[in-house]
């Protein structure tokens, strides 16, 4: 991976007073948040917190597909995400990968799969193409597997393989962020695994959200952990101390399991 | 990674603007088909509403005598025929295609399924000219002279027979839909609460599917009604009230045909005011048929 | 709805599936004799002249060259005009406009007009195309009439297509990056390309069997068709002439024969395009 030089705890990602609405119904309040450049940041928190909700907005899906409104700013990179439009966003998700929780790999082949990205930015050249492929598939862990058979329709891999095939196709184009929904939430623990092993890879070139309801799995491999509960960020601290000690008793509830 | 976004961004003006065009394209492309579809509705309405105002929709629609030449416009004779023709081919078709649809969707064994289902609906696309000329052919002779029924052979009874043999695929197609969308979990109570398979169908999945076979009905209904050729080779077309089945009647849709090229001035109006009827006709009885599968949704569930 | 016990339950299942069978094979006999029938007869009037002749004495001798010539043509401009249009009006309806009253009405307004009998458009075809515009009877007005009968029926099976395509393949490709439009280029219309493919060669069949509409705008001109101003008779308004004005059995039934396998040939193509397209999509 490209290694990008950020300043020592840099803000990647400056989440700042953003509410998210569908329709009348306000699913995220008031919510501030900066993901440091070049970790891995956890968002915890039981279903229907506005963890996802959230994790969309950062480029802007959830305005485009999901028809949510969001207001305040988001900066990505120094970049405010919300006012983008057309090839402007465009490019930003050049920028910020995502990976969702169920594998979508497009019916084509595992290299077009992966591919994709690069050829919907104008890239054409299939030396090039081999290349980022080739990269991506090796981020992603993956390579070993399918290098000699990328021909294959992406379809017929395992559901782990799958998934580490998503992790691939948001890496083509070396993105400085990636953003994972409940990426292993369908997946069996060695596979798991090997996903979280993935993800510590990545850093310090890539920053890293990750949306989890396994909080083992943001004590595992986050440096720094958000937990939402109904729609508001109760608090956001480093890892080991807010599974150790957290400020708020909703905190500790949860992250206990006496909740959730 | 920055000599991608430096690409990215010369590149940027000329994608936003194709995608913006190609947008308005788009639009311009279904508005254009949408109002063209609604032009010939409102062109038709225009050149059918003065003659039916004029003489007032009852008497239209009401009139015993279709005599154009002396300024007769009475549709009731060939609201008849159509009528007769149409209710003839619900006769025939209904319960074959119910019995075929039963057969196919649930004692069949799959590969005859998958091997009849397009089979039929391969059959619906045969020309309606060949119905009518097999019609003319063997039906016709047949009523005529097989046997005890007589007249002239071109009859409304010939016209129901295949019009009913018309409407097969149409009926059988959409009720297997409808069979088909019934939960398996229905089946398997019945059968686990010890009924018979047959004893299943008509008590458990047939009444489940009920919405759905009836819009198939009024589906074949509305094919029926509307079915031109066929009608016109073996119906007899004389405009008169059918006294029996065995006599020759003339359909809504024969009338237009038939008179089409040589109408002019009030006869002409005439025969796009029977297309209104027509049309309202056929509008309807596709509306009937969604009213009634929109309440099995509902219930459904 | 329970029915009066008259047999016990096992013989009366006996006797409805066998009652059942009976009357699914007369249908199936019944579909099969027609088309059986008419090739059987018209077979052995198939030649190569038959094909590439030109017809004489009204059609009673000769071959049936310019109807083909005409359906094709007349074909070719209806699909000309509902396939782009249509598959256009699809696209923008399904991934351009959100679900509301409004595209509700259009999407019940395509169906009912879907439904709309042929010989109605046959009349809006003479009255507008061939009177009104002053094309008269043509190739151009018949298939401009033909297109727009198959035009509802287009833009509903290319929008029903469109829709069934999972979500998931917009997120997606939109999430790398890619415009809305070319994530429906490259991702949403080729997966629901096997369904909008059937749609529109299914109305190619629709358009190759009309006769009512037909006849009334492209005329019944016997002759080669040099110009799409020109009047042409297709092969099914031939095939309708030679039969209600009795001119020869033998070349009604060719000419049934010819138009019968052309539209099996088009169903069977459409069946097996959408079939392979599906296994290689899904």
């Amino acid at each position: 991976m490209i290694a990008v030089a950020h300043a020592v705890d840099a803000v990647m990602i400056d989440i700042r007073n953003v509410v998210i609405r569908y329709g009348t119904n306000e699913i995220l309040r008031p919510t501030t948040l900066q993901v440091t450049a070049g970790t891995i940041h956890g968002i915890v928190g039981p279903a229907g917190s506005g963890k996802t909700s959230l994790l969309r907005s950062i480029n802007k899906l959830s305005v485009e597909r999901d028809g949510a409104t969001v207001t305040g700013s988001i900066a990505v990179d120094g970049i405010d995400v919300l006012p983008l439009r057309g090839e402007a966003l465009a490019a930003l998700r050049r920028r910020v990968g995502i990976v969702f929780a169920t594998p979508q790999p497009l019916p084509r082949t595992i290299f077009e799969n992966v591919a994709y990205a690069a050829r919907v930015a104008g890239i054409s050249d299939m030396t090039t193409l081999t290349g980022m492929v080739e990269r991506a598939l090796r981020a992603a862990q993956l390579w070993d597997e399918v290098a000699d058979r990328q021909d294959l329709m992406a379809t017929q891999l395992s559901g782990g393989q799958q998934q580490r095939l998503c992790i691939a196709r948001a890496l083509t184009l070396s993105p400085s962020v990636l953003l994972l929904d409940e990426p292993c939430s369908a997946l069996d623990p060695v596979t798991t695994r090997r996903i979280e092993d993935t993800l510590v890879s990545l850093t310090p070139a890539v920053t890293v959200v990750l949306v989890t309801n396994n909080v083992k799995q943001a004590e595992r491999v986050a440096s720094r952990t958000s937990f939402f509960l109904m729609g508001e960020l109760v608090e956001t601290a480093p890892t080991a101390r807010l599974f150790a000690d957290a400020g708020d008793v909703r905190t500790r509830d949860y992250l206990s399991g006496r909740f959730g | 990674m920055m000599m991608m976004m430096r690409r990215a961004r010369a590149w940027a003006g000329t994608a936003s603007l194709s995608d913006e065009l190609i947008e308005r394209a788009l639009l311009f492309a279904a508005l254009s088909a949408v109002s063209t579809l609604a032009l010939i509705t409102l062109f038709i309405l225009r050149e059918g509403l003065p003659v039916l105002l004029d003489r007032g929709p009852l008497a239209f629609l009401g009139g015993v005598r279709w005599a154009p030449g002396r300024g007769h416009f009475g549709l009731l004779p060939m609201i008849a025929g159509t009528a007769v023709v149409t209710i003839g081919a619900l006769v025939i078709g209904v319960p074959l295609g119910l019995a075929g649809a039963i057969t196919l969707a649930e004692l069949a064994p799959r590969r005859v399924r998958q091997l009849l289902k397009p089979t039929i609906e391969l059959l619906a696309g045969i020309p309606s000219v060949v119905y009518g000329f097999i019609g003319m052919e063997f039906l016709v002779p047949l009523i005529r002279t097989g046997g005890p029924l007589g007249g002239p052979g071109y009859s409304a009874l010939a016209a129901s027979i295949i019009l009913g043999i018309m409407v097969l695929p149409t009926i059988i197609g959409i009720s297997i839909d409808a069979l088909e969308a019934v939960p398996q979990g229905y089946r398997d109570g019945s059968r686990a609460l010890g009924a018979t398979h047959w004893q299943t169908i008509t008590g458990v999945v047939l009444p489940a599917a009920r919405s759905g076979i009836v819009a198939a009905v009024i589906l074949g209904m509305g094919r029926a009604v509307g079915e031109t050729m066929a009608v016109i080779m073996v119906a007899g077309n004389a405009v008169q009230f059918p006294t029996t089945i065995l006599s020759p009647v003339r359909t809504l849709t024969a009338n237009i045909a038939l008179e089409m090229s040589y109408a002019t001035g009030a006869h002409a109006q005439a025969l796009f005011a029977t297309g209104i009827v027509l049309f309202v006709i056929s509008l309807s009885l596709n509306a009937l048929a969604g009213v009634v599968r929109g309440t099995h949704r509902g219930a459904a569930g | 709805m329970t029915l009066p016990r008259l047999l016990p339950p096992r013989v009366a299942q006996r006797v409805a599936s066998l009652a059942l069978w009976i009357a699914t094979g007369a249908t199936v006999g019944a579909l099969l004799f027609i088309i059986g029938f008419v090739v059987r007869r018209g077979a052995s009037t198939l030649s190569w002249e038959f094909l590439f002749a030109s017809p004489r004495h009204s059609g009673a001798l000769g071959g049936i060259l310019p109807t083909v010539v005409s359906t094709f043509y007349v074909s070719a401009a209806a699909v000309i005009v509902a396939a782009p249009l249509g598959v256009a009006a699809a696209v923008y309806l399904a991934e351009y406009t959100k679900e509301s009253r409004l595209t509700r009405s259009i999407r019940s307004g395509t169906e009912a007009l879907a439904g709309i009998p042929s010989i109605i458009f046959g009349l809006f075809g003479f009255a507008f195309f061939v009177t009104t515009l002053g094309m008269g009877w043509s190739i151009l007005s018949g298939g401009l009439t033909l297109g727009l009968m198959i035009l509802p029926t287009v833009i509903r099976t290319s929008e029903e297509a469109l829709r069934a395509v999972p979500r998931a393949y917009r997120d997606v490709a939109q999430s790398l990056g890619a415009s809305k439009w070319q994530s429906i280029r490259t991702v949403v219309l080729p997966a629901a390309a096997p369904g909008v493919m059937t749609g529109v060669v299914l109305g190619i069949g629709r358009a190759v069997s009309e006769t009512a509409a037909v006849i009334f705008t492209a005329g019944v001109a016997l002759k080669m068709p040099w110009s799409p101003f020109d009047s042409a008779r297709t092969m099914s308004v031939h095939f309708y002439t030679l039969t209600m004005e009795g001119i020869s059995d033998d070349m009604a039934y060719g000419t049934a024969t010819v138009l019968v396998v052309t539209i099996l040939v088009i169903n069977i193509t459409a069946y097996s395009l959408m079939n392979r397209l599906t296994r290689k999509y899904r």
